[in-house]
């Protein structure tokens, strides 16, 4: 699992140019498919707060993917082709699917697993699972649909107001709230926009798993533990920031308080995101060190 | 070396691509044409009549995804001539009913204005005729006021109860190679019970419909409804 430890002796070059030549009907067949749903996740999802995060991750896992290549080759062997043929044929039904009938998550989703497919017939079981992390990183392309986002972020933020609620009435503030209002004396304040939840839980889960993965190279048992910090990493974040949003309302009135909200408040909710996850992981480093070394 | 593989599997795509292309719906369905729904929706009816405005007590927090779904919105406030009563009235129409475009139903909207729903059960709302209109009765409660909602969606010649109901509109009317429009026709007031909310809710739109110009049923109740009205 550890790539610092890798082989020195360098098998055989890859030559990308043969494999880009020989095989020359299968990518323009994936490339039919994959442009136009690359300009579509473009269009309608890139350009929304809740998958601003999609450029960088398919990006990064390309990357990803590419630097893993020369340590992972070695164990190419061709898949089974009864199986990969059903995932294959599989994958593209789903796919018409999606794409007909304008479901962009069902699209993307089934077009990753396509190539998953395709993967496992060139080169086999084991080089599809020793890229598991970049196959699940770059799952975060995937558009969340708006019913899942607003399912997960309703009860979170109905417990971020009464968190603050109770935090600020402790401190003695006049402050009282129903569901995802907040009223502090003569001010009325809504946690978050209309239906838009906490955007940034996608975009920060993608960014601490690339940084975890990166960083320590870190087996996936840790990996998965330090993974469930990052929701209450984002709550966290994301109480700092109503709290500041309710103490400058309060102090310095509403108009201070929408300025604060446009200009600074994302970011400096996604600052504090990410120092509290690096704060765990550190904390964490002892358990990090036996599980990775547990498994390398 | 280029494999027979590589063809079939490069041909199966090509294939794919086609038959998505082929199957993706293209026919539009406008109910509401080129007409805007403003002038659609009368000012005066029956014992109401527009009280002008523009504090309108709908809560618009993020107008970016409210421009993005709906195409037009009409919002009103209507007062009984008789009695004094208020009633809110929102009318919102989008031209494409899509997995990511789509109207938001108000059970679920309402908590993210910082309301709670405390009631939500389908209803059918009664107009003349004998026809009836599947809809949605609600109390929401914020810490200012309660609110008494009653509203009902059209997707295409659908009228959902719910989003499950939505969803599968949405894909019955895409099967059939269409893309639907749908409004949401949303009413509501701030009587102390709910009975008394939905009386009045019912009454108002009984009445908005039966002043309604006849192009104008269908966009708000579809066409079967909009016949049996004599439409």
């Amino acid at each position: 699992m550890d790539m610092m430890i890798s082989t020195p002796a360098v098998p055989e070059k890859t030559n990308w140019r043969e494999v880009l030549e020989s095989r020359w009907p299968l990518w323009v067949g994936l490339l039919l498919l994959g442009i136009p749903s690359l300009i579509r996740l473009g269009q309608e999802a890139w350009t929304v707060d809740t998958g601003v995060h999609g450029p960088i991750v398919l990006a990064t896992a390309i990357w990803l993917l590419y630097q893993a290549w020369p340590d992972v080759a070695p164990l190419k062997r061709a898949g089974n082709p009864l199986i990969a043929g059903v995932g294959i044929i599989g994958f593209l039904g789903v796919y018409a699917f999606g794409r007909a009938f304008s479901f962009l998550s069902v699209e993307i989703a089934a077009y990753i697993g396509l190539l998953i497919a395709v993967g496992y017939l060139y080169l086999g079981f084991a080089v599809v699972r020793r890229f598991w992390f970049p196959i699940l990183y770059l799952g975060f392309i995937v558009p969340m649909p708006g019913w899942f986002i607003d399912g997960i972020t309703a009860p979170l933020k109905n417990y971020i107001t009464y968190s603050a609620t109770v935090l600020l009435d402790a401190a003695g503030y006049p402050i009282a709230s129903q569901g995802v209002t907040l009223v502090v004396a003569q001010y009325q304040l809504l946690v978050e926009d209309a239906c838009a939840g906490l955007n940034s839980i996608v975009s920060l889960t993608a960014i601490s798993l690339f940084y975890i993965y990166i960083l320590h190279n870190a087996s996936w048992r840790y990996s998965l533990l330090l993974f469930f910090w990052i929701i209450p990493a984002a709550l966290f974040a994301n109480l700092v920031r109503v709290l500041m949003l309710v103490l400058i309302t309060y102090h310095f009135g509403n108009a201070a308080a929408q300025g604060f909200l446009h200009s600074t408040a994302g970011m400096i909710m996604f600052v504090v995101a990410l120092i509290s996850i690096f704060a765990v992981d550190k904390a964490m480093t002892p358990i990090r060190r036996r599980l990775t070394r547990g498994t390398a | 070396m280029t494999s027979r593989r590589e063809f079939l599997i490069g041909g199966a795509c090509a294939l794919t691509a086609g038959a998505a292309y082929a199957a993706t719906p293209r026919d539009r369905m406008s109910l509401l044409g080129k007409a805007k729904l403003e002038d659609l929706v009368p000012r005066a009816f029956g014992t109401w009549s527009e009280l002008p405005s523009n504090s309108v007590v709908v809560p618009q927090s993020d107008d970016s995804l409210a421009a993005r779904l709906y195409a037009q919105t009409v919002t009103r406030v209507f007062v009984n001539n008789s009695d004094g009563t208020g009633v809110m009235a929102l009318f919102a129409y989008g031209d494409t009913q899509s997995d990511q475009l789509q109207l938001h139903r108000p059970e679920v909207c309402y908590p993210a204005f910082g309301f709670e729903v405390v009631e939500s059960v389908p209803v059918n709302i009664a107009l003349s005729q004998g026809a009836v209109i599947p809809a949605r009765r609600l109390t929401a409660q914020s810490t200012l006021r309660t609110e008494h909602v009653a509203y009902w969606t059209r997707i295409g010649e659908y009228l959902p109860q719910n989003g499950d109901e939505q969803r599968s509109a949405k894909l019955r009317t895409a099967f059939q190679g269409i893309v639907p429009d749908g409004i949401l026709v949303r009413i509501s007031n701030l009587q102390t019970t709910p009975e008394d909310g939905f009386a009045v809710n019912q009454r108002f739109a009984a009445q908005l419909i039966d002043a309604l110009p006849k192009q104008a049923l269908p966009v708000l109740v579809g066409t079967q409804v909009a016949r049996k009205l004599g439409g």
